[in-house]
């Protein structure tokens, strides 16, 4: 047997033992970081609108306007038409409830341009596609914890395993996720007046939000911030 | 016949780990926890042998485990996870006795492979066997350029040029590192063995 073989079969019957509290040290502190690594990730990479539509050139928007028209598609629950100024959320939520699909044309200006960014809501199957003006096109099915990323800059698709089957955003109705889009806006200083849109046919109802940031600012600084860290910056310079 | 299926079972490993990697890259604790399980006596034996002090080893090993779950989501297996680890854990141990200069201690202390004796370290509790005390203690005595060699080549399974290549070296120096390594090996443990 050469020398080789020999520190070979040494190193074979090698052993250690490891108390448990050693495993305990090392187990938590890995678990405890894949945790933070987890949260970061989740912020930064879970498909969210917020994250769409603030990774595209939305965030560079020089005016301080940012005009959402939702395109509601099966509101004959409604029965007539509606003023959303004068009813509260939770009053037609519980009618929207069984709306199918809810398309949102998020629309800005940058240095005078107009900017668009569109999103498609399922809410059974919980659906959300996402295309940004020049951006990836996002393709997320909770149902079957799938995610397809188009990224129209490499001309590939990458599709990935969602984990967890919650959306970033509440997708029980078209109403929550208008509900979350006007509180994210809120949230940023902006001022939010709503109006009904074109009356398009019995079955799609088309509304408007138009935000107005509230400070001096634009928009732009409302969102500004690193984004891969996760932390925006509010209106009001707080991070959160 | 014998090495096709060889070659199947290391391509089923490697399968393996990579599934466990993806699943660690989608927030799994129980995938880490496996990879954890899976690899922690090796890269500990690693270490020792490396730097022959366990609780270096310790710390060396915790802090690849923390690492590698925090830089999950951009991590790539491009190879064996365990030659990855293994590596890693001997940039480690290389990094900690340079900082903490601690390798002339450990070589003469008690600490070396005993550390559970250790009872004001009650987290610090890994023994070792007789076998790898043996051979700690002969690895101690060759140059660390050696030691390394020889370590990652034959408990990590690293190639000599994958070697060459994360050291930033010839294949022919650490070929010359490993065949010297081993005369001398040979010499300190002919007794032994």
């Amino acid at each position: 047997m050469s020398s080789a073989e020999k520190i070979k079969k040494l190193f074979a019957k090698s052993e250690v033992t490891v108390n448990s509290k050693v495993d305990d040290r090392i187990v938590r502190a890995a678990l405890t970081a894949l945790d933070e690594s987890e949260k970061t990730r989740s912020l930064s990479a879970e498909p969210n609108i917020w994250r769409i539509i603030m990774k595209s050139r939305m965030t560079k928007l020089a005016a301080a306007v940012v005009i959402i028209i939702a395109v509601v598609i099966g509101v004959n629950q409604f029965g007539g038409s509606i003023d959303i100024t004068t009813i509260a959320f939770a009053d037609i939520s519980e009618a929207m409830k069984n709306v199918p699909w809810m398309h949102t044309v998020t629309r800005g200006f940058e240095r005078g341009t107009e900017v668009t960014a569109e999103t498609w809501f399922s809410f059974e199957p919980k659906i959300f596609i996402g295309k940004t003006p020049d951006g990836p096109v996002v393709f997320t099915d909770y149902k079957n914890h799938s995610d397809y990323r188009y990224d129209p800059a490499s001309n590939t698709i990458t599709i990935s395993y969602l984990s967890d089957d919650k959306p970033a955003i509440d997708l029980s109705s078209p109403w929550s996720a208008l509900e979350k889009m006007a509180e994210v806006f809120t949230e940023q200083g902006a001022e939010i007046t709503q109006k009904p849109g074109n009356f398009i046919s019995e079955e799609w109802r088309q509304l408007q939000i138009t935000t107005v940031c509230r400070s001096s600012e634009p928009l732009t600084s409302c969102f500004s911030g690193k984004e891969r860290r996760c932390k925006w910056k509010r209106c009001d310079g707080r991070r959160y | 016949m014998g090495s096709e299926r060889s070659l199947l079972i290391g391509e089923v490993f490697l399968m393996v780990d990579r599934l466990l990697v993806t699943r660690c890259k989608q927030g799994s604790r129980d995938a880490l926890l496996r990879i954890y399980e899976k690899y922690r006596d090796s890269l500990l034996i690693v270490a020792i042998a490396l730097s022959h002090d366990v609780n270096l080893a310790e710390d060396a090993v915790h802090d690849v485990f923390v690492a590698f779950a925090q830089n999950i989501a951009s991590f790539k297996l491009t190879g064996s996870l365990k030659a990855y680890l293994a590596r890693c854990v001997a940039n480690r141990v290389r990094d900690l006795m340079r900082t903490n200069r601690s390798r002339a201690k450990a070589l003469n202390s008690e600490r070396a492979c005993s550390a559970g004796v250790d009872l004001n370290e009650p987290s610090r509790l890994i023994t070792c066997n007789e076998e790898l005390r043996l051979l700690s203690s002969a690895l101690a005595m060759l140059p660390d350029e050696q030691r390394e060699v020889i370590v990652l080549h034959i408990h990590g399974q690293m190639r000599f040029r994958i070697i060459a290549k994360s050291l930033g070296i010839s294949v022919n120096t650490v070929k010359g590192r490993y065949r010297y390594g081993i005369q001398k090996l040979r010499s300190i443990l002919d007794s032994e063995i």
